[in-house]
């Protein structure tokens, strides 16, 4: 169990290290013939464990567009694994993207958000110290919600028959925190489209 | 692909996800709110049936919810229903408990109020407690109080604990008698004789007895036959389709407290004070509880010699419902025949 742990922990150092090594390498390639667009506009589908089914609802703004991007981006979503809780939530992200000439890109990101959580079961309960039940309210928790992704994709933005779009999968890494005295790993996956605005 | 075909893509995507396994349908699952923990509650099985056997997981810090799928549970939520109960900090639990909530007499209410809310909620129904390992523990510190048993129609005590301190003593006496058994016989002889070596230089209650629970895992002491199927769990399907998640893998370290307590627990005394129908269901090869413990449990017990049963599972260590889940199913089912 200790090991799982440790290994995801492993696994957001290595990320995050990625996120803050240095890009000169990288930015030396830009070509300046790209279109360069500034904005955009995600839809995707969101799996808590791959198949509780969710939503994000995103939109990005690059820094430094180009072949090489910093990103900066506001997501809102949920999710519900039923029998466990529904969760909302909201985060900030900075990622850096790097595209190839054939519009194949990579990606990763960095953020923290708000995470609420609601139970979802079939009830609530309390039982009073007489023994007597009674149901019980789901205000929900809150809870950070550091994140990190690193996704896959295609541009179709820059191909003869131009459409300002972007398909991405994101396998995503995120913890809920404070969680029975430590911070719970999620894993989920993320598929969707990014509408892109000039 | 055009904008259309892939928002249609993703949108079947999306419905896929929504269609429920048996897991996320299956019986009523809800939660029990105590003292900063919610506490999820499955009752799954015959819904005819008035008999409800409420499953105290071991521990401290397991879930009941790996048994959901265990064929010796499968077969008794046929006949009756079971209910799988995650403690506090414990499993799926939820919820951001105290650490000063992590004691035994708290998990004690707990458990009450969960045999409270079944009373309530089903109409007064037959309960059995079936406790494993520290299950066991706090199935016997509950049933302590007469009041308490007076709501359990039977108690089933599968390699339970009583008396951490004396099973360390057998346990490491077990991983020993192995390493010499293995030493006469060829077998890995350096690694055994490392481990005797390590008994010497490490005396009980003295070091962090992590590399015991190691050494204990070598010697079969958890599972007798490694290799049988029915000790495996179906993680992929939990994880893809049921109320599991990754919060199952984890342990709580506010569980450090309540761990400490357990260690020093001694409920030899108590064990006369229970005198309700009792079923011992043990492993012959249990190295966490070896079988001395239940023999000395059956002793010890208030209960009535002819209301209460000792069986011993020949090809089992600590877990017979899952090494030998056919014959445990019975001796259940026998048990609860007896004492309807």
């Amino acid at each position: 169990m200790k090991t799982t742990l440790q290994i995801l922990k492993r696994t957001g150092l290595v990320c995050l290290l990625l996120i803050l090594s240095p890009y000169k390498t990288v930015m030396a390639q830009q070509t300046g013939a790209l279109p360069a667009y500034k904005t955009g506009v995600s839809v995707s589908y969101f799996g808590d464990l791959i198949t509780h089914p969710g939503a994000v609802v995103s939109v990005e703004q690059s820094i430094l567009p180009g072949r090489y991007q910093l990103v900066g981006s506001l997501n809102l979503g949920g999710y519900i694994h039923k029998r466990n809780h529904t969760a909302l939530f909201t985060n900030l992200q900075i990622g850096q993207r790097y595209r190839f000439r054939s519009g194949f890109y990579l990606e990763q990101f960095v953020g923290l958000g708000y995470f609420r959580s609601y139970l979802n079961g079939d009830g609530i309960y309390e039982v009073s110290s007489t023994g007597v039940a009674s149901q019980a309210a789901n205000p929900g928790r809150g809870y950070v919600m550091p994140i990190i992704n690193v996704g896959a994709g295609w541009d179709l933005s820059h191909r003869r028959n131009a459409i300002p779009l972007r398909l991405f999968v994101r396998p995503t890494l995120f913890w809920q925190a404070p969680f029975n005295g430590y911070s719970l790993p999620h894993l989920a996956l993320q598929v969707g489209a990014t509408k892109l605005i000039p | 692909m055009n904008l259309s075909k892939l928002l249609l893509f993703l949108l079947s995507f999306w419905l896929t996800s929504c269609f429920n396994g048996e897991l996320q349908t299956d019986g009523t699952y809800f939660f029990l709110r105590s003292a900063g923990a919610d506490m999820p509650v499955w009752v799954k099985g015959n819904t005819q049936s008035d008999v409800f056997i409420l499953f105290l997981h071991g521990g401290p810090g397991g879930t009941a919810h790996e048994y959901v799928k265990n064929p010796a549970f499968s077969r008794l939520e046929q006949r009756y229903r079971m209910v799988y109960w995650d403690q506090r900090a414990s499993g799926l639990s939820q919820g951001n408990p105290l650490p000063e909530s992590m004691t035994l007499s708290q998990f004690v209410t707990d458990l009450d109020k969960v045999v409270d809310l079944l009373r309530s909620k089903y109409n007064q129904p037959k309960i059995y407690l079936m406790g494993h390992s520290w299950g066991g523990a706090l199935g016997t510190a509950y049933l302590a109080d007469g009041r308490h048993q007076a709501k359990i129609r039977g108690w089933i005590n599968v390699d339970g604990s009583y008396y951490e301190r004396g099973a360390i003593l057998l346990s490491r006496q077990f991983v020993i008698d192995y390493a010499n058994r293995a030493i006469i016989e060829g077998r890995e002889v350096a690694f055994w004789q490392d481990a005797l070596n390590w008994y010497q230089a490490n005396p009980p209650y003295t070091t962090d007895q992590d590399h015991h629970y190691q050494l204990l895992d070598r010697a079969n002491g958890n599972v007798y036959r490694p290799q049988a199927d029915s000790t495996t769990v179906p993680y992929v399907q939990l994880a893809l389709r049921s109320p599991f998640s990754l919060a199952a893998l984890q342990s709580s370290p506010l569980l450090a407290g309540l761990r400490d307590e357990f260690i020093q627990l001694d409920l030899r005394p108590q064990l006369k004070t229970l005198e309700l129908p009792t079923l011992i269901l043990w492993g012959k090869y249990d190295g966490n509880e070896p079988v001395a413990q239940a023999e000395e449990l059956y002793r010890l017990l208030g209960t009535p010699v002819k209301d209460k049963y000792l069986t011993i599972f020949a090809e089992s260590a600590h877990s017979p419902m899952d090494e030998e889940p056919f014959q445990f199913a019975s001796e259940v089912i026998r048990f609860i025949n007896r004492y309807p």
